[in-house]
């Protein structure tokens, strides 16, 4: 059935009122995690590393909540979700022990002292970096 | 379904099953058909309202409450008035014509002027006696409107909810509709205005447009609304005695209840009702979601049947306007006219509408009122839909949240309790090897042989 009387064109507005609930939306997706204290970063040796196998039975043991069975199946056929997650974890935490590079820069302004000796005697150097300094780091 | 079981005794190797499962997997990704959402204009569109109730329904928001709150808001004469009102000062401003000053109307105002205009007529004349003769009218009408809505839906004879009407009002005036006139204008506002966005009437042949007609005209003139629920039709008409919508008490009363003051409420009572018919005649569970669907074709025949239960309105407008100086002759081009449109235009019936889809100046008063109340309409939902989807927003993150956090604090824990296990473990080493030490001290605690 058509309509003689259009909807007017202020009215239109599908697509602005999905943008904006979209946009509200989106905010949920902003974690902003606190920035760590050195300390805390310099505790970061404690660490155990990944570990594909810890990772895996900690999702296996999630499934019971989200209704996914974790054992064999009724009818005797082996889980392949199981298999499926472990493969799928060990082969992420694989690529980023072996695969995965952090590129680190270091912001300029890190105090240094130097002693040293020359025929006039001893002399002491003290200064600070004065420009970023590029690093390489491995995941572990 | 079963799973299919593992073949244990493939005869490929692993690399070669790696290969085939590789080569499988390129295969299919390419072939996975990619979903191009096509660029629609504005008029292909889904319509703003189709959509908000598409959200709702995903949220499992019922729209019949926020449905119900627009109904009460409609019939609330102080709305209304602003809203009847408003038509006229938003054409007289889109002629360039200030109805409180007469002398500094423009011929061409520009769209930021209109708008200022429309806004002073508007105000001018819902503080006049305009305003409050209208709101008076509006107070003791508004039944009789609800009245009307439920016949043009349901049509028939109406069952004694309608019959012969004579409006007076003060300063004189008097106007006469009789039921029959009304069911004809049913079976043309159907195709007047929709909150769905439809190809325009031009795309539409005359024949489709005729058969449209013809249906919608036998269905009001059986007295019955056709509903599908679950592939079996219902049919859903006025009960024996609908003016119990009106009255308080429920149908089948011997003696008639207290009179009901707000249609809203009435129109509540409809939603209910239909939702009992669906009930008896189809099934339980589909009895509220045969209220809500009910609820949204209501509210679009509201909006669609609005010009032509609100005609006598116009009509009485038009009677009081000449009492605060609004000069209004019978030729819109007569430059002593004040508003800039004829009377005739403006009251065009639905069907002299459709007779002449190309005449702007019959549409203009029917556009400005519906899209007003559709106006309103959204406001209502899009206001609860922001609310509905922050909380939900809010919720989401602290629940995540608080369940991230959970997990890290017991993670952290099982690792101080395994350390706290080793420690333990190496300190009862400890704690045995001094006590084993201890014993044999004298056998190891050699010294001087003594003989």
């Amino acid at each position: 059935m058509g309509a003689i009387i259009p909807i007017a064109d202020m009215l239109n507005l599908a697509e602005e009122v999905a943008e904006l609930f979209t946009l509200m939306l989106d905010d949920v997706n902003l974690e902003i995690l606190p920035p760590l204290t050195i300390p805390q970063i310099q505790a970061g040796r404690i660490r155990p590393g990944l570990n594909s196998a810890i990772i895996t039975s900690s999702m296996v043991a999630r499934f019971p909540k989200l209704g996914i069975p974790s054992g064999p199946l009724a009818n005797g056929t082996p889980n392949v979700m199981v298999a499926y997650t472990e493969a799928l974890i060990e082969e992420i935490v694989s690529a980023i022990q072996d695969d995965m590079r952090v590129e680190v820069a270091v912001d300029p302004g890190i105090l240094l002292q130097a002693y040293g000796a020359n025929a006039g005697g001893p002399v002491v150097a003290i200064g600070a970096t004065s420009s970023p300094h590029l690093g390489i780091g491995i995941a572990r | 379904m079963a799973l299919q079981t593992v073949n244990l005794d493939s005869p490929l190797t692993d690399a070669q099953a790696e290969l085939t499962a590789k080569l499988g997997a390129i295969k299919n990704l390419l072939s996975i058909p990619k979903i191009k959402f096509p660029k629609l204009g504005k008029d292909k569109q889904i319509s703003l309202f189709d959509y908000i109730i598409k959200v709702l329904e995903i949220l499992g928001i019922d729209a019949k409450a926020l449905i119900e709150s627009f109904i009460y808001q409609f019939f609330d004469e102080d709305k209304l008035t602003k809203n009847v009102l408003s038509i006229f000062a938003n054409m007289a401003a889109d002629n360039g014509k200030n109805l409180q000053y007469p002398a500094q109307s423009s011929s061409n105002p520009n769209p930021s002027q209109k708008k200022q205009l429309s806004r002073d007529n508007l105000t001018y004349l819902y503080n006049s006696q305009v305003g409050s003769a209208l709101k008076t009218f509006l107070r003791a009408q508004k039944i009789l409107l609800a009245k009307k809505v439920i016949f043009l839906i349901f049509g028939g004879d109406g069952n004694g909810l309608i019959e012969d009407i004579n409006y007076t009002g003060n300063p004189p005036f008097s106007y006469q509709e009789n039921p029959d006139d009304l069911k004809k204008e049913a079976s043309c506002g159907t195709e007047l205005f929709s909150l769905t966005n439809l190809d325009s009437i031009t795309e539409i042949s005359q024949s489709d447009l005729e058969y449209n007609r013809i249906k919608v005209l036998q269905n009001v003139q059986n007295g019955n609304v056709e509903y599908t629920i679950s592939c079996q039709g219902v049919q859903i008409s006025l009960p024996t005695d609908p003016l119990y919508f009106f009255q308080e008490g429920g149908p089948n009363q011997l003696i008639a209840g207290a009179p009901i003051e707000n249609p809203g409420r009435s129109i509540s009572l409809l939603f209910n009702y239909v939702g009992d018919q669906v009930q008896k005649q189809n099934k339980e569970t589909n009895a509220n979601a045969a209220a809500t669907a009910f609820a949204k074709n209501f509210v679009e025949k509201l909006i669609q049947y609005a010009p032509i239960i609100l005609r006598p309105v116009f009509e009485y407008v038009f009677q009081l306007l000449p009492s605060i100086g609004i000069n209004i002759p019978t030729n819109p081009s007569n430059s002593s006219n004040d508003l800039g449109f004829s009377q005739a235009d403006f009251t065009s019936t639905a069907c002299d509408i459709l007779n002449n889809p190309q005449n702007q100046k019959k549409k203009d008063s029917s556009y400005n009122l519906c899209n007003i109340l559709l106006k309103m309409l959204l406001n209502i939902l899009i206001t609860y839909l922001i609310k509905e989807i922050t909380k939900l927003a809010t919720l989401y993150i602290t629940t995540k949240v608080v369940e991230k956090m959970k997990r890290k604090n017991r993670k952290i824990a099982e690792r101080f309790a395994m350390m706290e296990k080793i420690r333990n473990k190496v300190i009862n080493k400890i704690t045995k090897l001094n006590a084993l030490l201890t014993k044999i001290q004298p056998i190891l605690d050699l010294g001087v042989p003594k003989v």
